[in-house]
């Protein structure tokens, strides 16, 4: 069940909020816009709907798990217990197509071959990517309150934000490039891709759920987490 | 006390078993069941630029260039958050640094054969 709810006291103990959803809905319409002209409908939703749908429950459970929240926004939506700002899951789905694409611009220039290293590849320098943005956005975030992660959180930091959630960002944008890209080349139907690309995000979870399980109890098992 | 996202999953883990289990069948059916379509388009990088002016830019870096300029300019409109945006930036600035390279190297290249 999806709860959708309006906060009254918007922008309330942050600071630029309006300047960061600004940028965040121009980016994402931009995004979108440019994906649909190219591609057309269908690839536009196969790019899009699964990571808005995987982003809604993996920030609901982080919300509801009590690490960090999300102040001062419009339009809050929860599957599993947890708010989330309607713009951050937007936001998401957003990062994948900008960084699988810039990625896919730099491997297919070096490794000219279309098999499943040069998919790996690909993934590889999207999840890196996602990471060296992340760098920048979530410590001006942290600062602005736009997400707050809970002070009392143990384990190595950069800026105040957990490296976890750096660790998180990298097996997110890997995994879900990796899964669009697999079900882009595959020989099925336009119509059937776009199916498998939103079910198959119960596969792709249960992979990303035991991959960031065991790298969580290996950083915790070295104090970095 | 706060929980990692994978110790809550495991705490509500019958909220996602279902959830999970029928996603998996449901990808098994269409998977098995689907026929193969040999009109397959490939995806054609050079497809990714728009023409600004005289040039031919690549919409995506386009986007991530607006995307660090806004971080920066709100970095920088934060209090006391200069030198911290500054170190951010560098490493925000690594795809960037990364593709020109990878250009400059792929021109060089053909310049040598």
């Amino acid at each position: 069940m999806i709860f959708i709810e309006i906060n009254q006291n918007f922008g309330e103990q942050t600071q630029h909020l309006i300047l960061f959803i600004i940028t965040a809905s121009i980016i994402w319409l931009s995004l979108v816009l440019f994906t649909y002209k190219r591609h057309g409908i269908k690839k536009t939703g196969m790019y899009f709907i699964p990571m808005i749908i995987a982003a809604l429950f993996i920030e609901s459970a982080g919300v509801a798990g009590g690490r960090y929240y999300y102040p001062g926004y419009l339009i809050y939506l929860s599957v599993v217990g947890g708010g989330v700002p309607l713009i951050i899951v937007l936001s998401w789905s957003a990062n994948l197509v900008l960084f699988m694409s810039m990625s896919r611009n730099v491997i297919s220039k070096i490794y000219k071959k279309h098999n499943h290293l040069q998919t790996i590849l690909i993934s590889i320098t999207a999840g890196l990517f996602a990471v060296f943005l992340d760098m920048l956005e979530d410590p001006i975030a942290h600062h602005n309150s736009w997400w707050i992660w809970k002070g009392s959180l143990e384990g190595l930091k950069f800026y105040d934000v957990p490296v976890l959630n750096f660790v998180g960002w990298f097996i997110l944008i890997f995994f879900m490039t990796l899964a669009t890209l697999l079900i882009e080349r595959s020989n099925f139907s336009e119509n059937r891709k776009l199916l498998i690309s939103i079910s198959s995000i119960s596969v792709t979870g249960v992979v990303i759920f035991v991959v960031h399980g065991l790298l969580l109890r290996v950083l915790q098992m070295i104090g970095f987490a | 006390m706060e929980k990692s996202i994978i110790d809550f999953i495991i705490e509500n883990i019958f909220l996602f078993l279902p959830l999970v289990l029928i996603g998996i069948g449901i990808t098994i059916y269409l998977y098995f069941t689907g026929k193969n379509d040999n009109g397959k388009k490939e995806y054609v990088v050079g497809n990714d630029k728009i023409k600004i002016g005289k040039y031919n830019i690549n919409a995506y870096i386009l986007i991530y260039l607006f995307l660090v300029f806004m971080m920066i300019l709100i970095g920088f409109l934060s209090d006391d958050f200069i030198i911290p945006t500054i170190v951010c930036t560098v490493i925000a600035s690594i795809p960037i640094i990364m593709m020109i390279l990878q250009k400059y190297i792929l021109k060089k290249k053909v310049e040598g054969k």
